[in-house]
């Protein structure tokens, strides 16, 4: 007869299942008439299932790193040592030394070095240049599909019935509702339904995030203030928009982007319609977003004074500030 | 292209290449397990960010060594093994000789039968307290029983899987897993729930 002991050290040690079949029903059978060893193996279960969820639980709602923005840092992180690697020295002739043995003449090895360096080093720096463009350019294009991921879709920071104009441009600030108008007019068969400055968990980094809904799906239009980064200049670029802007495109997994680059900001078309209609987007927003962005800067810079007298009388002026949204 | 369980030649180059497009493919389908992982083993999250980037980058390094048909998360969590033990710094004990447990004795008589059965711990599972105390409790386990049970329990990881990342019998994985689950229980009951039951 099977003792208690013996029961509970095969519920606790997974060992049950390697167990004859004549052992098995003979512990089910224990189980079913002891209720001290019932309990244990239930509460042996309900230990790996809480665990299990306040192990989830907490990697989603209070570890800020986890998800899309710790996906975001580690990839930025192991292209950035792509990017370093690119930068070291790739040719040293006295790595060549091994080849004095085998009787090779020194002018041959010379020789063979020069040519290697007149036809190797042009050749290897294009091709170690092409692969930091790439590299430049999917850090880039990540940082608006990092923002559309985690507030559009995951955080789903967005109304069933659009909010009206008035308030979307109270959320986005004196300097971005001017941006509105051309988002809305550009996006052609597109609904607006929100606009907030928003940013990543564990990035200071500010969006300027517009949602919209149309042909079954959601779509992002971003701007991010450029912080030392650029698009590769030329290289990868798929398209020019009618205004001069250059137009640049990458695919995420399921997700399709187009960015462009214009008066210190990055914009990004983000969604699930493919590149070419994210392009298409692009090209159509590029130009006011352009406008829009160069009057915003103007008239703040015309304004500087008188924003410092507001502060100074009104200290409500600055109000809107507080109307950036976080979805920590 | 998909990364979750075996890797081709193919992606095995496109990896070694560092193709962003891959690279974001793979991180996506483990960096949340291995963050979690880590976290589960009594790391503070910052470090848990570090050990999944050690993880990546080493698994990059040492694709050349990599063989396509072990599954990919097996030879994550394998790093992550080794990387949580360079980091801790110390020789894990082989626990299945040490003295059996006292208290787990003192549970059962001579013939076997409950000594001192189980508590209820209904009320402390439903609580809000929960959290605190299974995370106190699984950071005062030792750190092979610890690593054990994050991934029997929390990774669900098969018990193959777990022999295979740990380098481990199975034999030895089930004594670890028992005194982990033992002392687990023992621990929550010990946190005065017993006495409310």
């Amino acid at each position: 007869m099977i003792r208690c002991k013996e029961v509970a050290e095969l519920m606790a040690s997974d060992q049950l299942s390697q167990q004859r079949w004549v052992r098995r029903v003979e512990v089910r059978f224990h189980l079913w008439r002891c209720r001290n060893c019932s309990r244990f193996r239930k509460q042996i279960v309900q230990i790996g299932e809480t665990a299990r969820k306040v192990f989830r639980e907490s990697s989603r709602v209070k570890d800020h790193g986890v998800g899309e923005s710790l996906e975001a840092r580690l990839l930025t992180s192991l292209l950035g040592e792509t990017s370093d690697v690119a930068k070291r020295p790739q040719f040293s002739p006295s790595a060549m030394s091994w080849m004095t043995p085998f009787g090779v003449k020194g002018w041959a090895l010379s020789f063979a070095a020069i040519l290697m360096l007149v036809l190797g080093i042009p050749s290897t720096l294009w091709y170690l240049g092409l692969r930091a463009d790439r590299t430049k350019l999917m850090a880039a294009l990540n940082l608006g599909v990092q923002d559309h991921l985690q507030c559009a879709i995951k955080g789903h920071n967005y109304p069933e019935i659009a909010n009206p104009p008035d308030r979307l441009r109270e959320q986005l600030g004196p300097q971005y509702a001017g941006l509105l108008p051309v988002v809305e007019k550009k996006l052609s068969g597109f609904q607006v339904l929100e606009a907030h400055i928003c940013s990543v968990p564990g990035s200071p980094r500010k969006y300027v995030h517009f949602i919209a809904r149309g042909q079954g799906t959601i779509v992002s239009v971003i701007l991010t203030k450029q912080d030392g980064e650029s698009l590769p200049a030329g290289r990868f670029l798929v398209a020019r928009s009618s205004g001069g802007v250059d137009l640049y495109k990458a695919k995420f997994q399921d997700t399709d982007v187009a960015g462009f680059e214009t008066n210190g900001y990055f914009g990004f078309v983000v969604s699930n319609l493919g590149q070419d209609q994210m392009v298409q987007l692009a090209a159509s927003l590029a130009p006011g977003v352009r406008n829009a962005l160069g009057e915003s800067i103007r008239s703040e810079k015309a304004a500087a004074p008188a924003v410092l007298i507001g502060f100074v009388s009104f200290g409500s002026s600055l109000r809107s500030q507080k109307d950036k949204r976080e979805y920590l | 292209m998909t990364t979750s369980r075996f890797l081709s030649g193919a992606l095995i180059d496109r990896l070694r290449r560092r193709e962003p497009e891959t690279l974001t493919h793979l991180i996506h389908e483990h960096a949340g397990t291995l963050f979690r992982a880590a976290r589960g083993m009594g790391f503070s999250q910052d470090e848990a960010e570090d050990l999944a980037q050690e993880v990546f980058t080493t698994f990059l390094e040492t694709l050349d060594r990599f063989e396509g048909r072990s599954q990919v998360r097996t030879w994550l969590f394998g790093i992550l093994h080794n990387k949580i033990h360079e980091r801790r710094r110390e020789q894990l004990r082989d626990e299945r000789s040490e003295p059996l447990d006292e208290l787990i004795e003192s549970r059962f008589d001579t013939d076997g039968h409950w000594n001192r059965p189980p508590a209820d711990l209904d009320r402390l599972l439903q609580s809000k307290e929960i959290e605190s105390a299974i995370q106190d409790c699984l950071g005062k386990l030792p750190a092979m029983q610890k690593e054990v049970f994050v991934l029997r329990e929390v990774e669900e990881l098969d018990m193959a899987e777990t022999c295979k990342i740990l380098d481990k019998t199975v034999t030895h994985i089930s004594v670890l897993l028992h005194r982990a689950r033992v002392r687990l229980r023992e621990c929550l009951e010990a946190k005065g729930w017993r006495k409310e039951s």
